[in-house]
């Protein structure tokens, strides 16, 4: 799968982009927290994003995901342009996010918050809820097994009937991306997945992320600090400094990059 | 007349209140658990159920079918009012949220007088809701309505913890009402948990409006407004937000009241309000969680 895709690059074939984001700018206050900003994503790509604290990384997600609008630019998401669009129904259209820090339901259990997710396609109507007709047992059997089927491939199964508050916090990180997943996503976006994990831990990580990608064909970017994450995980990076897209190529590259070590000695 | 029939007298009388304070206190906490906020025309929806069934059975519909058409007319008030007041504010500050209830509440109210009139009307109860059941010379007395508004309210209960706890959209209303900016974010459409929160709310409101018109006998537009104190107290006492909380505080304060009528010295009875009020004012310094959750804010 990575491939082919990497190949169909190579050999300017390239089939359409899966995201491509134009010209995308974020003001508060009079803070560009994102200027002119730019991205072409490919079916199946992992992307990291690096940057220094405050570069707009997590900005960038929050405009992709819907949670906080552009103030200008387009993201064209699978063909069609979702700018400005609801949260919701980006995530039905295909992206699926994690966040910085834990917003997992924490009062829920660990299956209730992937079968929440799952929902997104087979909710049965209210009124099948109610009369347990038209397929109602069917449909809770599917969000429930796919809700189960991720558990089991996160390593979550045994914790199932836990509060997600409970977890140990290596597995309420995986929980968010179990949780994510549950939606059926084309784009599974990361902000900070290592965050606090040791490193035994980040490489089990990498492990499932690169497994989600062969295993469901979903692309991936991920925000990260932690460079070695980035180095093994990613095919492309980008890097942000200031809310501007300062260098992108593979990890090699960008390492090398005079802007880049300036951006993260932080002479300014 | 002894005391045990009189003991089980006043447990058949708090039952009876406390379900009333336990609907409606459901439905006030189920919206403030999703929206964070406090709905003050939540009584309202209680009112404009109440009149749909006298006028529909004004105009000759069988009871039964008017109290079922009375529950949808609340349902609906609610689903409008958060479509039209609510959806609009969304997000503002608490302060807007809290003046929108309370300028909603006036709207509904002066819009019953004007159409209505601000006289009290009879509620016309049928014969065989008034029916008065005696026991024991007469020491224990219940009326239908007395039945009818327990079972009807245990059984309504169950069937909300059911929905809440067991299907796909109550899971979603957990989900929402513990983070709904995440919510939206794992695909949940936020819009249509919180049109199904007012409307089962509202529904339950009417029904306890109903309830509460059969046994005072009439209906007037600001007939929801105590029993919106009420509830709101009984909420606040249970954990503001949880929904069995509602219920757990609901039958308490029904208890409480009828234990201060009924057991309490005479010189007390005037009191049973105020002493509920400070009750509320006790939860708020001390205990602003409700019983269950000691030391969770509460934000009104």
């Amino acid at each position: 799968m990575r491939k082919t895709i990497v190949s169909a690059i190579a050999s300017d074939k390239s089939p359409a982009p899966l995201l491509k984001s134009q010209a995308l700018s974020k003001n508060f206050k009079g803070l560009q927290a994102l200027k002119n900003h730019n991205l072409e994503l490919y079916p199946g790509e992992i992307l990291g994003i690096i940057g220094p604290n405050g570069s707009g990384k997590s900005t960038l997600f929050n405009v992709i995901t819907g949670f906080s609008p552009p103030s200008s630019g387009t993201v064209v998401f699978d063909g069609t342009v979702i700018t400005g669009w609801r949260p919701d129904r980006i995530v039905g259209k295909g992206i699926a996010r994690t966040f910085q820090g834990s917003r997992l339901f924490k009062a829920l259990t660990a299956a209730e918050n992937v079968e929440a997710a799952a929902q997104r396609h087979d909710r049965p109507g209210l009124l099948s809820t109610l009369t347990h007709l038209g397929g109602y047992a069917r449909r809770q059997a599917a969000i429930r097994g796919r809700a189960h089927a991720l558990l089991e491939l996160l390593g979550l199964a045994r914790w199932s009937n836990r509060r997600a508050g409970d977890l140990p916090y290596g597995a309420q990180r995986r929980l968010e991306i179990a949780r994510a997943m549950a939606t059926g996503p084309k784009l599974l976006m990361l902000d900070e997945p290592a965050a606090g994990l040791n490193t035994h831990e980040t490489k089990e990580l990498m492990g499932l992320i690169r497994g989600l990608r062969d295993g469901f064909g979903v692309a991936v970017i991920v925000v990260e600090h932690d460079m070695d994450l980035i180095g093994n995980l990613c095919e492309r990076v980008q890097v942000l400094a200031q809310g501007e897209l300062i260098c992108e190529g593979t990890f090699d590259v960008v390492q090398q990059d005079a802007r880049v070590r300036g951006a993260y000695l932080g002479h300014d | 007349m002894n005391s045990l029939e009189f003991t089980i007298q006043q447990i058949i009388n708090a039952v009876s209140l406390g379900s009333l304070y336990a609907m409606v206190a459901v439905g006030l906490s189920m919206v403030f658990g999703i929206l964070k906020m406090t709905n003050f025309a939540h009584g309202d929806m209680m009112m404009t159920g109440s009149y749909a069934t006298v006028l529909l059975s004004a105009l000759g519909v069988p009871f039964p079918i008017a109290i079922v058409a009375g529950i949808a007319v609340s349902a609906l008030t609610g689903i409008l009012a958060e479509r039209i007041a609510y959806r609009p504010v969304r997000g503002a500050p608490d302060v807007t949220l809290l003046l929108t209830s309370l300028a909603l509440t006036y709207v509904l109210e002066n819009l019953a007088i004007l159409i209505f009139s601000g006289s009290p009307r009879s509620f016309p109860t049928p014969d065989w809701m008034n029916e008065v059941f005696a026991f024991s010379d007469g020491a224990i007395t219940f009326t239908s309505v007395d039945i009818i508004s327990s079972t009807s309210a245990i059984l309504s209960l169950l069937g909300l913890g059911w929905f809440v706890s067991h299907t796909t959209t109550g899971l979603g209303m957990r989900a929402a009402a513990e983070d709904m900016a995440a919510a939206a974010l794992v695909g949940l459409d936020i819009n249509r948990l919180i049109v199904i929160a007012f409307a089962i709310a509202s529904g339950f409101a009417g029904l306890a409006g109903m309830l509460w018109a059969a046994q005072s006998g009439i209906i007037e537009p600001d007939m929801g407004f105590s029993p919106l104190l009420k509830a709101f107290v009984a909420a606040i006492v249970g954990g503001f937000g949880s929904i069995a909380g509602a219920v757990l505080g609901g039958y308490l304060l029904g208890a409480l009241e009828i234990l201060i009528v009924g057991f309490g010295p005479t010189e007390l009875s005037p009191y049973r309000d105020a002493i509920v009020f400070a009750l509320l004012i006790v939860f708020l310094l001390f205990r602003p969680g409700g019983i269950m959750q000691a030391n969770r804010e509460v934000k009104l």
